[in-house]
């Protein structure tokens, strides 16, 4: 789909002759994927009982899929409740998701970790993290 | 020139590079003694940081976790028969039945010298070659580059040719991914679907880190914790008196060394390669063959001495043409990029001092390596405990936050999760990731040299023919390409004819 709908999204309208314009790799790229994946789909069709996809590895990919997820809430959680409150959050509730259930160790290893990421990042290399949601709407 | 080494000296040891290296090198042990992890993580979730840093002190810190993995991925090879990186599988050879034959000690010198000498060795080798290859890489134009970026390529791909599809696929994608954004030479947007964050493209850090560091901490998730009892060492540092009688196999040592180092030249084969080479060839020299596999040091050192020259050598054909030998210098070339420095026989003549300070580091790391192994050998073999699990949300928090801290855009993290998903699915079907980071980093080359060329060419292909340095490249790769399938076909008609003959 990429392939055929380029010529439209590359902008294309420049002088340029094709062998010095902007859609002659992204071309050549698209093509070399579409060519490997031919025998697969050729396979994909010609067989009668369809393909079985399935994924090789061990264990639930639960585990994985609700991690990843509280992954996104941690970056928005970043920007609503700050840095601190947002590490602090993941890695107590990620920590206790994965098995961790001693109180003490989870609080101490959480902590440990949100100060070293705050003094790390927000003190050492000086990076920016905007004023939280939360602390606006409280504030004004 | 004496001056640009003494400049180059100067630089070395400055301390902002010394801790730099220093830290490399713990950070690189520690994520090489844990199974799963090893030094490509580590390298893209340091990535982020290297940007407060000059250029020399951003690679010194690559360089030691590059570096230090390979130190540290024979502990558990040796104490617990699991291998930290993949390339110390043929460490626990012989390394495990030392192990229990109480021995334990005199594998891990045997270990550590190897991977000492394989390191300093292919340095040297580095400071030599590189500068010859690089007088022959000046009379390089465009189509040279191309080809000789085309050869890489087609080398990395038929590294894995037994997922030759899969290969094709990602480094395709690769390719496509590096084209997103505007296009540099005619400011055109591509595939910006209307979107303004688009438009700077998909940055190397994200994509590396989300494929690598994200990915590869969501399998861990999925891995139980190593519990094991095997840990026991007789005392916490490495005992230095083995260390001497390990030095008796110096002849193999030296063979490692070299040959490691001339594997990590090659693009795609890698440090597996390099120490299953260096592994068999102690064994056909050696006066103990039999004792290969029951537990001889030689085969330890001979392991660890081939893997550990890796990273010199793979640094050749990344300072001299730009074309790195792997993931892992593939990384180290988007550090270059980043700063502004670009690769090639070029560089060699206008950043003398980068140069020699690179070289030196080098040395210095392998030294602080083998020294940090050999005084805190019983806390780093300890680290073989930790759960994975808790180690994996750490790497989670670290990286998110570290993609955010490079721009200080949200957008780069949404990248980097996207990629951690790819990353995921694509290492739990075993499939080949590394030809999809080399499709991002040397897309942008290879589409400018090929531009570069055909308008030197005013549009006709046959200037990759005309030249012959660039027709030697192309018929090359062709080769490479052709021979190992007639070879794969030859040997499966082979094979029928031999079950042909069995049942007649």
């Amino acid at each position: 789909m990429v392939l055929v709908s380029s010529p439209w999204s590359v902008d294309t309208s420049g002088p340029e002759p094709f062998y010095k314009g902007p859609l002659i790799f992204p071309l050549m790229a698209l093509s070399l994927m579409v060519l490997s994946a031919v025998p697969s789909a050729w396979k994909w069709i010609r067989s009668p009982g369809g393909v079985v996809w399935e994924l090789e590895g061990e264990g639930s990919p639960l585990k994985v899929g609700v991690v990843y997820v509280s992954l996104f809430a941690f970056l928005f959680g970043v920007l609503w409740v700050g840095l601190e409150v947002a590490t602090f959050a993941f890695l107590l509730g990620s920590l206790s998701f994965l098995g961790y259930r001693s109180p003490w160790k989870l609080l101490i290893l959480s902590l440990a970790v949100t100060i070293s990421v705050s003094l790390i990042f927000k003190y050492l290399l000086g990076v920016f993290f905007p004023r939280p949601s939360i602390m606006r709407l409280l504030m004004g | 020139m004496l001056d640009e080494v003494w400049l180059g000296l100067q630089a070395a040891f400055a301390p902002s590079n010394f801790v730099a290296l220093t830290f490399g090198s713990l950070v690189g042990i520690l994520v090489g003694i844990v199974p799963g992890i090893g030094p490509m993580v580590g390298m893209v979730v340091l990535l982020p940081f290297t940007f407060a840093l000059p250029p020399d002190v951003a690679l010194s810190l690559l360089l030691g976790v590059f570096c230090g993995g390979y130190y540290g991925g024979a502990v558990p090879a040796i104490l617990v028969r699991t291998p930290g990186v993949p390339s110390s599988l043929f460490t626990s050879f012989d390394g495990f039945p030392l192990t229990r034959r109480g021995e334990a000690q005199l594998a891990l010198s045997a270990a550590l010298l190897g991977s000492f000498g394989g390191g300093i060795i292919s340095v040297v080798i580095l400071t030599f070659l590189a500068p010859a290859l690089a007088h022959i890489a000046a009379s390089f134009g465009p189509p040279e580059y191309f080809s000789a970026g085309l050869f890489g390529v087609v080398l990395v791909v038929m590294a894995y040719r037994n997922q030759l599809r899969q290969g094709v696929l990602l480094l395709g994608l690769g390719f496509w991914l590096s084209t997103v954004g505007i296009d540099g030479p005619t400011l055109s947007p591509r595939y910006c679907f209307g979107t303004l964050a688009l438009q700077n493209g998909l940055h190397i850090v994200p994509v590396c880190l989300g494929l690598f560091g994200v990915g590869q901490a969501l399998i861990l998730i999925e891995q139980r914790i190593l519990h094991t009892k095997e840990l026991n060492l007789s005392r916490g540092t490495l005992d230095f008196s083995k260390l001497f009688s390990a030095l008796k196999y110096w002849k193999t040592l030296i063979r490692s060394g070299i040959i490691g180092t001339f594997v990590g030249l090659i693009p795609g084969p890698g440090s597996i390669l390099a120490s299953f080479l260096s592994y068999s060839a102690a064994r056909r020299f050696s006066r103990e063959p039999d004792r290969f596999g029951k537990g001889t040091p030689e085969g330890c050192l001979a392991s660890e001495a081939g893997n550990n020259a890796v990273p010199a050598g793979a640094m050749i054909p990344l300072l001299t043409l730009g074309i790195p030998g792997d993931a892992l210098s593939a990384v180290l070339l988007g550090v270059f990029v980043i700063n502004g420095i670009y690769p090639g026989p070029l560089l060699l003549v206008k950043q003398p001092v980068l140069i020699n300070t690179l070289y030196l580091s080098m040395f210095l790391i392998n030294i602080v390596a083998f020294l940090m192994l050999a005084f805190w050998l019983r806390p780093f073999a300890m680290v073989v405990r930790v759960p994975n699990s808790l180690l994996a949300v750490f790497i989670l928090v670290i990286s998110i936050v570290g993609i955010y801290a490079v721009n200080t855009r949200i957008f780069d993290a949404v990248v980097a999760l996207v990629m951690g998903l790819l990353g995921y699915f694509l290492l739990r079907m075993k499939w080949p990731l590394v030809n999809l980071v080399m499709g991002v980093i040397l897309g942008p080359i290879l589409e400018n040299r090929l531009r570069e060329s055909l308008s030197l060419g005013e549009g006709n292909p046959g200037i990759f023919f005309a030249r012959p340095i660039s027709l030697g490249l192309i018929l090359a790769a062709f080769l490479v390409i052709v021979l190992p399938l007639i070879l794969d076909r030859r040997k499966a008609r082979g094979g029928r004819e031999a079950l042909q003959e069995q049942k007649g």
